[in-house]
């Protein structure tokens, strides 16, 4: 490369480098089964995306919908679709 | 911000920000046990004179994948990204999805299903800088960066997560795309057969086995498919002869979580695999004039048996979460919601 970044181990391997993309981990936010919760105080970056977790097993009988939700600004809201069988999810938010 | 380090790149987007904790690598993981959902039949078994008396088991065109359960050490509140790398690509390649993540007393717990039949996948995991304990091997080599609080946020000895390219994937709206009422066919065909969701992988490398994904899996889907067959008539047998009458229903079901795999040309794929699949039957027979019950059958009445059976064919004290697992019918859940990939390659970490 001819201008950047790149970081080498000692055997002078590339262990990263400014042509690399990343997400970094900006808040993990948990979301209680059937309860909608607003999220404050989420950190920002340029670009932020949202990866949702169902914590607990998807029991055998249980329709198991995941909490949807917004992010603006600072704010993760956070929507159970269904007031009893919505799971407990869990948000971890990336920005870079 | 007002210290630290902040870099970002020709776009803009940050690479790394001494502020916030990093994912570095762990380790990969290999599963350390493995089960299916078991199957869920129930229905008469016994001979009758007239009405058939099979099929009393699972169709073969039914899925159900293998869960293949990994154990992650990492003593922490934020959960581990664990990293699929399939056992194989291409058109043929099995589909596999995080289907738990659940910590489990100083563990995280994670369950991946995967196609039936195909060699189990490996797990690249990653976690958070201020939960992992791996030793540097005293290398003065590299680069770090600290917080406000003197916490390495980042370390380059720990080889930190590289991502070649993010998608935001959905699901198909069903796995299956035959009807539910096939009428008297008992040759059944549940199979994911769904045009899959494809999406082009920047920057993907030309050998494809050495993509490796995060996307866990949140969509699922409920399909059915019902016959009913009766018949009546007289069966002359000398002195025996008499007249007969017969119903059987029958309702195959199979439940699907979201699932991915990288098929043919690096496309990221997103469709769907079987988790648990069920088969229930009711049969009623009268050797008489008698065709009261036989009538209700006719109704529709052989609903609320099989219904009832629904309900037996459920079971306990196996390796994953008992039901009957027909939480509702013919539908989806989940599956228009947004669900992002995360891709890396496997040889970044080796």
């Amino acid at each position: 490369m001819s201008y950047g970044l790149e970081i080498f181990d000692s055997s002078g391997n590339e262990t990263f480098s400014s042509t690399d993309t990343t997400w970094t981990l900006l808040g993990v936010y948990t979301s209680n089964a059937n309860t909608s919760t607003n999220h404050a105080n989420v950190p920002t970056m340029p670009t932020r995306i949202v990866s949702r977790l169902m914590v607990d097993q998807v029991a055998g009988d249980d329709e198991a919908f995941v909490h949807t939700f917004s992010l603006s600004g600072s704010t993760l809201t956070t929507t159970a679709p269904s007031s009893s069988e919505t799971v407990k999810t869990v948000f971890m938010v990336f920005g870079k | 911000m007002a210290y630290g380090l902040s870099v970002k790149n020709n776009s803009g987007e940050v690479l790394i920000d001494s502020d916030f904790n990093h994912y570095h690598f762990v380790q990969t993981l290999t599963h350390s046990s493995v089960t299916r959902v078991p199957e869920l039949i129930d229905g008469p078994t016994g001979s009758y004179d007239q009405a058939p008396s099979s099929p009393n088991n699972l169709d073969s065109d039914q899925p159900r994948g293998n869960i293949y359960k990994f154990i992650f050490g990492s003593n922490g509140a934020k959960p581990p990204m664990c990293f699929i790398k399939p056992s194989a690509t291409g058109s043929s390649a099995p589909y596999a999805s995080i289907v738990l993540t659940t910590q489990v007393g100083t563990n995280w717990e994670i369950w991946v299903l995967q196609t039936y039949g195909a060699s189990a996948p490996t797990l690249y995991c990653f976690s958070p800088i201020d939960q992992i304990s791996a030793s540097t091997s005293g290398t003065t080599y590299g680069f770090q960066t600290f917080n406000s609080s003197g916490d390495t946020t980042f370390d380059s000895r720990l080889k930190p997560l590289r991502v070649i390219d993010s998608i935001i994937t959905t699901s198909p709206s069903l796995a299956n795309t035959g009807s539910s009422n096939v009428g008297g066919e008992t040759n059944i065909n549940l199979s994911v057969n769904v045009t899959p969701n494809s999406y082009t992988i920047s920057n993907a490398p030309s050998d494809s086995s050495d993509i490796i994904y995060y996307c866990p899996s949140i969509a699922h889907c409920c399909q059915d498919k019902r016959a009913y067959r009766e018949d009546d008539g007289f069966q002359a047998a000398g002195n025996n002869s008499y007249f007969f009458a017969w119903a059987r229903a029958d309702l195959w079901w199979t439940f699907y979580r979201g699932a991915y795999r990288v098929g043919a040309n690096s496309k990221f794929q997103s469709s769907y695999e079987g988790y648990a699949s069920g088969h229930v039957w009711d049969t009623d027979e009268e050797t008489s004039s008698v065709f009261v019950s036989i009538a209700a059958l006719a109704l529709g009445q052989w609903q609320l048996a099989i219904a009832l059976a629904v309900g037996a064919s459920a079971f306990t004290n196996a390796a994953v979460a008992s039901g009957s697992y027909y939480p509702y019918e013919n539908d989806s859940r989940n599956e228009g919601q947004s669900n992002p990939a995360i891709i890396s390659r496997a040889s970044f970490y080796t």
